[in-house]
């Protein structure tokens, strides 16, 4: 399993998880969620948007279990 | 013809010692002397933030008209009549408004600068001393800028006072000129009733007005100030700014209690409110900003015994500083959010389901709806084996349902979430 996390005012938060590497940078995603989530190894680093901000690219790290 | 051409003779030197003794003089000489960092010092020595917004106000007995809480003690009096349920009614809740603002990106910062010049009165009578009681700072262009990392941006300017007067802003920049008094004593003179100057002289120093320009870009604010005859920028500038930081996405659970008959609170309503907090990945303890000023320093080198500055012998010299200082405090700018869990070894809070593969984190606006709603989990009147629903959305613990009779076990408290 894939994480995409986020990190805001030092928080992080599992924003989205997928079975497949399905990030890439441009994306967008809904960023409010905080999803349970076991991220061990870290894979890369991508640049989405969310949708109240997409002009405000952001900085997520995907990692996998 | 001879006594007439003294008559003229007489009536030019006059002419002559009256245009050099005038007041309408800026100085007797003026020399550029070269650059002097160590005359004038700035400081930030306070800044501040004012108007947080508020996001939900509640409705309770004295937030009501004068007529209205008479009617309601009335209708409370009627209702129970017993003593304690009737003051545990008068302190319930019934309802909340939604406050339009729910925007937590936006700071409205007062900041004080101090503006100081360098007082050394050992080098008073020395030539190569470089200080004169009527010494003043005579025009000043001072900067605080922002670094982009921040994504922080100054959004407008509200007010900007000095020693002299204060203007109210509400542009991003503004340039306008102050009337003074001369009652008033600027730079030190008294040009009050004993000043011996002529009607006209009088007239003119009433126009002495002191400048000031300002202009604000995203990342920048710049502040000039040139003073006119006998005015020292010397003193505090205070300047209301309005920042704004970029947007993150945040959603918060505002519950909604009134009290019962028994006494205890019962949940009546939940709103989720959609909340922008600072983007930022990391929460530094402080933010900086750099703080920068040029100015022009006017030395008296010889004349500064008298008020009047016609008679002046002046020197002049630039200089410029900058310096690191501290904006804001983590506190300051952090969301004052709260949720539910333990913090025992590692942090596990409460969240809740909004849809399938859709988990939130279960968060309050502030201390007391947190600390209520955890009183409402524990509340007996509530099913121990029942899965805890909020609307249609179901509480989670670590992942999984959780009821209200493992509340007591995980022994849950509030905690910051920031």
């Amino acid at each position: 399993m894939y994480y995409l996390i986020v990190r805001n005012l030092g928080a992080p938060r599992c924003v989205d998880r997928s079975e497949e590497d399905l990030y890439e940078d441009g994306m967008s995603f809904d960023c409010t969620p905080h999803l349970e989530c076991n991220p061990k190894e870290f894979v890369k680093e991508v640049e989405i948007t969310c949708p109240e901000h997409p002009d405000d690219p952001i900085i997520a790290m995907v990692f996998r279990d | 013809m001879m006594r007439n051409f003294l008559f003229l003779i007489a009536g030019s030197i006059l002419l002559f010692v009256l245009s050099g003794c005038t007041s309408v003089r800026r100085f007797k000489t003026a020399k550029y002397m070269g650059t002097d960092n160590d005359l004038v010092d700035v400081e930030l020595f306070s800044s501040r933030l004012t108007g947080e917004p508020v996001m939900v106000q509640e409705k309770n007995l004295w937030t009501l008209s004068a007529n209205a809480q008479t009617r309601l003690v009335q209708i409370l009096n009627e209702r129970y009549p017993d003593n304690e349920h009737f003051m545990s009614a008068m302190s319930g809740s019934f309802g909340s408004t939604e406050v339009s603002v729910q925007d937590l990106t936006r700071k409205d910062l007062r900041m004080v600068f101090s503006i100081n010049k360098n007082r050394d009165f050992s080098l008073l009578n020395e030539i190569s001393g470089r200080f004169s009681p009527a010494d003043r700072i005579e025009y000043l262009n001072f900067s605080l800028e922002i670094p982009d990392s921040y994504r922080l941006r100054f959004h407008e300017w509200n007010h900007y006072a000095t020693e002299y007067g204060e203007i109210d802003i509400a542009n991003v920049s503004f340039s306008r000129s102050l009337d003074l008094s001369v009652e008033g004593s600027p730079g030190g003179a008294d040009l009050g009733s004993d000043a011996t100057l002529g009607r006209n002289e009088k007239q003119v120093l009433s126009k002495r007005y002191l400048k000031l320009n300002g202009t604000i870009s995203d990342h920048r604010m710049l502040m000039e100030e040139e003073g006119t005859r006998e005015v020292d920028l010397c003193g505090n500038v205070t300047a209301d700014v309005s920042l704004e930081f970029d947007g993150f996405p945040e959603i918060v659970m505002v519950p909604v209690f009134v009290g019962t008959g028994s006494g205890a609170l019962e949940l009546s309503a939940l709103n989720f409110i959609n909340v922008e907090v600072p983007a930022m990945v990391d929460a530094p303890d402080t933010l900086y900003a750099m703080l920068s000023l040029d100015y022009i320093y006017r030395h008296v080198q010889s004349g500064w015994q008298t008020f009047a500055e016609w008679d002046d012998k002046v020197e002049y010299y630039q200089g410029k500083m900058s310096k690191k200082v501290p904006l804001f405090l983590k506190k300051d700018y952090l969301p004052s959010f709260f949720c539910i869990g333990t913090d025992q070894g590692e942090k596990h809070v409460l969240k809740f389901r909004k849809s399938s593969e859709k988990e939130y984190l279960l968060q309050f606006g502030n201390y007391r709806d947190a600390s209520r709603f955890l009183e409402w989990l524990q509340d007996p009147v509530l099913r121990p084996t029942d899965p805890v629903y909020l609307g249609s959305n179901k509480l989670l613990y670590k992942g999984a349902p959780i009821t209200p009779g493992e509340m007591p076990a995980n022994q849950f408290k509030v905690l910051p979430v920031y």
